[in-house]
């Protein structure tokens, strides 16, 4: 062990570019000879790589909390529960939904979807930031403060330190880049099939209302950098009609207009989501499917092929949206 | 706010030169990716991010600038998003694989140092992200943070690191016990 602390200090230097090039090839080489030298060594670089990452990460909120227009940002534990809240009401409305299941005959011939949901949410929309409370109290912390959106690693995109481990790679590209505006109103499409009715149309329920969030007042951190706070965050989700189409010529494509959208393939064996995400002045809609996401332009009213979302921070947002609410 | 006083205030870790710059050349960073197939947020996006590595070179004292500070971070903009763009092309080419994620393991271990990171005091965590991340110097830190001396920030980082050391190796150790 106190090889170990006698070269914490030189780990340390190596990983703050203290080392020149022969200092750091022995430490190198060292680690080469000594296996548990060189598990202090691993660990000890992803304890600096989340430390920047951490710093990171709130600088980067920092920012998205500047107004330039858009009026809309968020961060942090407020992210978490605002999306978690979302899911929660996507949830009510999906089980109203299909509470109230309509049919509607169309000229077209449509292939009934089926998702599965989990339908245990219980509270009303004004629980929502409790219920996000007590998952988040459920996780692993015993810690105050529980940032899950550092779960998401994101390290330095352009400046990364020489020696990144790989693993790291992948979580730059994956970084969250906090949105201006998340949440998703997350609409879930799914129809039982009828005996009588061929053709379906899904029409969500609509679901209106407003989150106000003041994450100074709803964040128990006291970490919290003092200029981080104040956080407003509204939402609203529209009424969309979606159908899915079955036709030769279009194996995975769309059509989205009028809040009336179209998916055309084959989605009866592995369900889809339908995600909107509203700032103050835009809404952008998304579609997930088989493990990717999809943007849709709400004004395509020609039939285009499903264009794949490649946006690292737009994705895992979508994902945290997502997974709120199936962990219900 | 002239160039150089911008760059004294990073230089410190004066955080408000960052916001500075972030208002005030939003407009026109932006522009860099919304005119070349970006949307307003992938342009937030890559301005954010350019803007915070110009800020680790800076505060970190590697920034040897000869141009305009807006000249410099619109060319790490351009940088960013060309290879935003070339990475995009490339997943739509292949079949995105999905898997970029490290193992399950290493997520776990770092999940656990995220949460002691967060479980750290507000100090602790600044003086540690100022030194890892910004790069400042002890003395930079001390008088950020408002320590007694260099002395003070050198001796509280170093505390600090080994509470945080022994906080994870504790937490780690236990989830081994639980799998």
């Amino acid at each position: 062990m106190s090889n170990q602390q006698n070269y914490t200090e030189m780990i340390d230097a190596y990983l703050t570019g203290q080392l020149n090039g022969e200092e750091s090839s022995r430490l190198m080489e060292l680690l080469e000879q000594d296996p548990a030298l060189k598990d202090e060594f691993l660990l000890q670089q992803d304890i600096v790589n989340s430390l920047r990452v951490h710093r990171r990460n709130e600088l980067k909120n920092r920012l998205n909390n500047i107004e330039t227009g858009t009026g809309v940002s968020f961060n942090g534990a407020g992210t978490l529960k605002m999306v978690a809240g979302t899911a929660l009401v996507a949830l009510i409305g999906t089980g109203i939904y299909f509470a109230f299941q309509q049919n509607d005959g169309e000229g077209e011939t449509l292939n009934p979807v089926e998702v599965t949901l989990q339908p245990d949410y219980t509270p009303a929309i004004s629980e929502a930031p409790a219920m996000a409370e007590t998952s988040e109290k459920k996780e692993e912390a015993a810690l105050q403060q529980n940032k899950e959106v550092y779960e998401e690693i994101d390290a330095p995109k352009a400046d990364a330190p020489a020696f990144a481990p790989t693993g790291y790679q992948a979580a730059k590209d994956a970084g969250i880049k906090s949105a201006p505006a998340k949440v998703a109103g997350s609409v879930p499409s799914g129809a039982k099939k009828p005996a009588a009715e061929p053709a379906e149309v899904v029409k969500p329920e609509v679901i209106s209302f407003f989150d106000e969030q003041d994450a100074s007042a709803n964040t128990p951190e006291a970490n919290t950098p003092e200029d981080k706070l104040n956080t407003i965050r509204s939402f609203s989700t529209q009424n969309i009609e979606v159908s899915t189409v079955t036709d030769k010529r279009y194996s995975f494509h769309y059509m989205f207009f009028d809040n009336q959208l179209h998916i055309y393939g084959e989605f009866s064996k592995v369900p889809y989501e339908v995600l909107e995400v509203n700032t103050g002045t835009y809404t952008r809609y998304f579609l997930y499917h088989n493990g990717l996401y999809y943007e849709l332009n709400p004004d395509q009213r020609k039939v285009t092929r499903l264009k794949e979302l490649n946006n690292e921070g737009m994705i895992k947002e979508l994902e945290i949206t997502r997974n709120e609410k199936l962990k219900r | 706010m002239k160039d150089q006083e911008v760059l004294e205030r990073i230089g410190r870790g004066d955080e408000k030169a960052l916001d500075y710059l972030y208002k005030k050349y939003y407009r026109m960073m932006t522009r860099v990716v919304t005119s070349n197939n970006g949307t307003e947020q992938d342009a937030k996006d890559i301005f954010q991010d350019a803007l915070i590595v110009f800020w680790q070179k800076a505060a970190s004292g590697k920034l040897v600038l000869t141009s305009k500070i807006s000249t410099y971070i619109y060319s790490i903009c351009q940088n960013l998003w060309r290879k935003e763009l070339d990475r995009k092309s490339r997943l739509v080419n292949e079949a995105k694989d999905g898997e970029e994620y490290p193992d399950h393991d290493s997520r776990e271990r770092v999940k656990i140092i995220q949460e002691s990171i967060s479980a750290l005091g507000d100090t602790c965590q600044k003086v540690l992200t100022y030194y890892y991340f910004d790069g400042l110097t002890m003395e930079k830190i001390a008088e950020k943070m408002g320590f007694a001396n260099t002395d003070t920030a050198k001796t509280k980082k170093y505390k600090c690191k080994k509470k945080l050391d022994e906080f994870i190796k504790s937490k780690y150790t236990k989830s081994d016990f639980l799998d």
